[in-house]
C-alpha cells in the first residue's frame, strides 16, 4: 500500500493563524498564491473564516485563551513560522492578563491568576525572548508562595493540589532562574510519593498512573536533576505498553489511542532515554492520519474534528521523533530547543 | 470470588460509522495543564451502560480492546464541545434562602439577566480584550449577556444573592470558567450560604460535566468544610459517576481524597470487588484495590492481605490472561521483595498455566522473564512449558530459558521489539 502520509505544515499554519487571529488579513504569513493550491482557498479572506470559527467553542475557551496562545504559537515556532505574528502585540496582550498585585497571570483579560496561565505566559514570553517585560521576582514569588508544607503545589489561592502544579511551578521557576525560592527537595519528595507500583505517577499519592501525570512528574524530576528516583526500565516498559495496534498511544491500560499522548508518553520516554522502545514509524503514521489535510489542524484520532490542543501535541510528537521540517522540542520544558538553549546557555 | 468463566461471550459495543468526509463534532480547546484527562462520553441513547453491558469475554484480544470496542470510549472529550445547559428550568438551582428577590428561579431560567428585576440597576460590562486584542472573539448573544452582567458584579465585588444566582447561570453556560467559580466561593462565604444546598447544586452540574476540574475542586472545597458527615454522600456521588464511566479519573481522585480525609473505608474493598466483577479490565479499579490494601486502617496492611490477594489476582488472570492490570498488580504485591515473588510457587504456576494454553501471551512471558532474571530455578514444569516454543523455533534449541522467552517476545510483541531486544541484550550482561 502506498504511503500517502505527509505533514501538511502550511495548512496547519493557516489553521492556527485563522483560529488565533494573531494576524490581520493584510499580513498573511504565506505566499498569496501557490500553484498546487486552488485559488479559492486564498480568495476567502482570513477574517470571515475566523468569524466562522468564532462560534460557541471560542466562547467556552475564552478563560483559557493564554493556554491556546501557547499551543498555537509554539506550533508556529516548531514549523518555523513564528514570524507570522506580531511579537509586540502578543506581548502586550499577555501582559494585559497579568495581575501586578499577585504576580500571577489569568487565562485571559479579567480572569483570576492561576499557575496554569502563569506558565503559559512565561513560555510564550520565552518564545519571543521577552522575559524582560516581567517583574521576574514578583512572578516567581507568586509561584513559590503556592508551595505547601508537604512540598506539593496548589494551583492558586483556592488550594487545589495536583502533580500538574508541581511541574508547572518547577518549570516556571526554572525558566525564570528562581528555583532557589522554593524547597526543591520537598517538592521532589512529594512527587516521589506519587510513584506507583507500575513505575508510573498519578495526580496525588495513590492516584492511578496516567501518562499526563507521568509527564508532569518526570518533567519535574528532570528539571530538578532528580531522575535517579525513577526506575527507568520499569516506567519505560509501562510507557511503551501505551502503544496500540493502530500505532497511536493511549494514556492508561485498556484505553483508546489519542494524539495528545504522542506528547505525554513520548516526552517522558525521551527524558528517561527510552524512546527507542516504541515503534516510531507507526506512531508517525497515526499522527499524520489525524490531520485534516484540507483545512489544517490535527484531531485526537482519525476523522474527528481538529483543535489547537491536538494540533500542538501532534506536531510536538513529530518533533520528538525528529520529523523533517519540524524544529526540535525540549521534552522537559515543552519549548523549542533553541529557545531553551537561549535561556540556559546565555546566562 | 468468581470471575467470568471462559465461556462468557463478549458483546462488542455499538460504534457509529464514520465517513472520512465528515468530521465529528466541533472542536474544543482545553487547557494544556488544566485537563490532561480526556473525559469519556456518557453513554448515548441506545448504548448499553456499564451495568447493562454484557461482561467481556475471556479471550478478548488486546488489540481489539485497544481499537476501542468499549462503548464508553468514543471521542476524546477535549475534542467535544461541552455545552452547558442554558435555560432548562429544572437545572436552575440558584435558590437563595436569605435573598430579597421578587422573581422566582423558574422565571429567571426562561430569560437572560437583562430581564431579571433584581438586576435592573446593573450596567453590564462587556469583555475587554486588552489594549491590542490579539485574539478578539465574537460572542454569542445569550452567552455575552450573562457574562457582561457577571463582570459588572464581579468587578464591583458584590457578594449578594443576585450575584450568586448570576454565577449559577454563568456556570451552567460554561462550567470551565474558573473565575466564576472563584467568585461564587467568595459569595458563598460572605453569605454564609447553606453548603448542603450548594453541594446539591454542584452535584447536578457535575453529573452533566463529569470531567471538569473546577467542579470537582469545588466539591472538595465544600466537603472539607462539611466534614466527615458528608463522607457517605460523597461516596454515593462518586459511585453514581463511576457507574456511568468506571474510569473517570476525577471521580477516583475525589473518592480517594474523601476516604483519606473523611473516612468510609469499611466497604471500599467490596466496592472494588463489585467493579472488577463488572469489568475485570478496569485498571482504575485495580489501582483502587491497591490503594485500599495498602492504606486502609482496617485491613492491617499489604503483608497481612497479600496471600488472599495473590489468590484473587490469579483467579482474575486465569479468566482473562490478556488483561494487563492483574499481571502488574500481582507483581506489585511483592514489590521490593523479589525473592518472595520467586519463592511463591503460585506466581510461576500461573505463568506456566497460561502459557500451556497460549504460549504467545505477552504478559505471562514477561512475568516469567522477570522470575527467571530474579532466580527462578529450572524445573520440569519450566522445561515442559518452553518445549512447544523451542520446537517451533529451532534457533532457540540451545538457548537458556530467559533468552528463549525474549526471542518469543520479540516475535509476539513486534511493536515493542526494541524493548525485548534490549532485554535480551541485558541477559548476557547478567550471565
Amino acid at each position: 500500500m502506498a504511503d500517502e502520509a505527509e505533514l501538511t505544515a502550511d495548512q496547519h499554519v493557516r489553521y492556527i493563524v485563522t483560529v488565533e487571529k494573531v494576524t490581520s488579513a493584510a499580513t498573511a504569513p504565506f505566499p498569496p498564491y501557490a500553484p498546487s493550491t486552488p485559488p479559492s482557498a486564498f480568495q476567502r479572506p482570513l477574517l470571515s473564516s475566523a468569524q466562522k470559527k468564532d462560534s460557541f467553542e471560542s466562547l467556552v475557551m475564552e478563560h483559557i485563551r493564554l493556554n491556546g496562545a501557547y499551543w498555537g504559537l509554539t506550533t508556529l515556532d516548531l514549523l518555523h513560522k513564528l514570524h507570522a505574528v506580531d511579537a509586540a502585540e502578543v506581548v502586550d496582550w499577555i501582559m494585559s492578563c497579568y495581575h501586578p498585585e499577585s504576580g500571577g497571570f489569568g487565562g485571559n483579560v479579567g480572569h483570576d491568576p492561576h499557575v496554569l496561565y502563569t506558565l503559559s505566559a512565561v513560555q510564550v514570553l520565552c518564545l519571543f525572548d521577552r522575559l524582560d517585560v516581567l517583574d521576574v521576582d514578583k512572578v516567581a514569588d507568586y509561584v513559590a508562595g503556592l508551595q505547601n508544607k508537604d512540598g506539593s503545589f496548589s494551583g492558586d489561592i483556592w488550594g487545589e493540589v495536583d502533580t500538574r502544579f508541581s511541574y508547572i511551578a518547577l518549570c516556571t521557576l526554572s525558566l525564570l532562574h528562581r528555583l532557589h525560592k522554593i524547597d526543591v527537595q520537598k517538592a521532589v519528595d512529594f512527587i516521589v510519593s506519587c510513584k506507583n507500583l507500575d513505575g508510573g505517577f498519578g495526580a496525588m499519592p495513590g492516584g492511578e498512573s496516567h501518562a499526563g501525570q507521568i509527564f508532569c512528574c518526570v518533567g519535574a524530576l528532570a528539571i530538578t536533576g532528580s531522575l535517579h528516583h525513577i526506575d527507568r526500565d520499569l516506567l519505560g516498559w509501562w510507557l511503551c505498553e501505551r502503544q496500540c495496534k493502530d500505532g497511536g498511544l493511549n494514556g492508561r491500560p485498556e484505553k483508546l489511542a489519542d494524539v495528545c499522548y504522542s506528547w505525554w508518553v513520548l516526552s517522558s520516554l525521551v527524558m528517561i532515554d527510552r524512546v527507542h522502545w516504541i515503534d516510531k514509524e507507526k506512531l508517525t503514521k497515526f499522527i499524520l492520519n489525524c490531520q485534516d489535510k484540507e483545512n489544517g489542524g490535527i484531531s485526537d484520532r482519525p476523522d474527528n474534528a481538529v483543535d489547537i490542543y491536538h494540533t500542538y501535541f501532534g506536531i510536538a510528537g513529530l518533533s520528538l521523533m525528529e520529523y523533517p521540517g519540524v524544529k526540535p522540542l525540549d521534552p522537559a520544558y515543552a519549548l523549542p530547543l533553541d529557545v531553551v538553549n537561549r535561556i540556559f546557555l546565555k546566562k | 470470588m468468581k470471575f467470568l468463566p471462559d465461556s462468557a461471550k463478549f458483546v462488542p459495543s455499538k460504534r457509529s460509522s464514520s465517513s472520512r468526509s465528515i468530521r465529528r463534532g466541533p472542536p474544543e480547546l482545553v487547557s494544556l495543564a488544566a485537563d490532561l484527562l480526556p473525559p469519556l462520553a456518557a453513554p448515548q441513547p441506545g448504548e448499553e451502560t456499564a451495568f447493562g453491558r454484557a461482561p467481556p469475554g475471556a479471550q478478548r484480544p488486546r488489540d481489539q480492546l485497544r481499537r476501542g470496542v468499549r462503548p464508553l470510549q468514543r471521542r476524546c472529550p477535549r475534542n467535544r464541545l461541552r455545552r452547558g445547559r442554558h435555560t432548562a428550568p429544572q437545572s436552575f438551582t440558584g435558590s437563595n434562602p436569605g435573598g430579597q428577590l421578587d422573581s422566582s428561579p423558574m422565571e429567571h431560567a426562561k430569560s437572560g439577566p437583562s430581564s431579571w428585576p433584581e438586576l435592573a440597576d446593573v450596567v453590564p460590562v462587556p469583555h475587554d480584550d486588552g489594549p491590542s486584542p490579539v485574539v478578539p472573539i465574537a460572542y454569542r448573544d445569550d452567552f455575552r449577556e450573562v457574562m457582561d452582567y457577571f463582570r459588572a458584579l464581579y468587578f464591583t465585588g458584590e457578594r449578594s444573592p443576585r450575584a450568586l444566582r448570576l454565577t449559577a447561570e454563568a456556570i451552567e453556560l460554561n462550567p470551565g470558567n474558573y473565575t466564576v467559580w472563584h467568585f461564587r466561593r467568595l459569595i458563598l462565604e460572605a453569605l454564609d450560604f447553606d453548603l448542603l444546598e450548594e453541594m446539591k447544586f454542584v452535584g447536578k452540574i457535575a453529573e452533566c460535566n463529569p470531567k471538569n476540574y473546577q467542579i470537582w475542586h469545588h466539591k472538595r472545597w465544600l466537603a472539607e468544610k462539611l466534614g466527615p458527615d458528608i463522607a457517605n454522600k460523597e461516596h454515593e456521588f462518586t459511585m453514581k459517576i463511576l457507574a456511568i464511566d468506571a474510569k473517570n479519573y476525577h471521580a477516583w481522585s475525589h473518592r480517594q481524597w474523601v476516604l483519606q480525609a473523611l473516612g468510609g473505608w469499611e466497604t471500599e474493598l467490596e466496592y472494588c470487588n463489585q467493579l472488577l466483577k463488572e469489568d475485570v479490565f478496569n485498571n482504575s479499579a485495580w489501582n483502587q484495590r491497591y490503594f485500599v490494601i495498602t492504606r486502609s486502617p482496617l485491613l492491617g496492611g499489604l503483608t497481612v492481605v497479600r496471600d488472599s490477594e495473590v489468590d484473587y489476582t490469579i483467579e482474575a488472570i486465569l479468566a482473562n490472561p490478556q488483561n494487563e492490570s492483574p499481571w502488574r498488580y500481582l507483581k506489585g504485591l511483592y514489590k521490593g521483595e523479589n525473592n518472595l515473588l520467586v519463592d511463591d510457587e503460585r506466581i510461576s504456576g500461573v505463568c506456566f498455566k497460561v502459557l500451556k494454553n497460549d504460549w504467545t501471551c505477552v504478559f505471562a512471558l514477561s512475568l516469567l522473564l522477570d522470575l527467571l532474571c530474579t532466580g527462578l530455578q529450572p524445573s520440569d514444569e519450566l522445561k515442559s512449558t518452553l518445549e512447544p516454543i523451542r520446537s517451533s523455533h529451532p534457533e532457540t534449541a540451545d538457548a537458556d530459558p530467559a533468552t528463549v522467552v525474549c526471542c518469543i517476545l520479540q516475535k509476539c510483541d513486534p511493536l515493542r521489539v526494541n524493548y525485548w531486544s534490549w532485554f535480551k541484550a541485558t541477559l548476557s550482561q547478567i550471565s
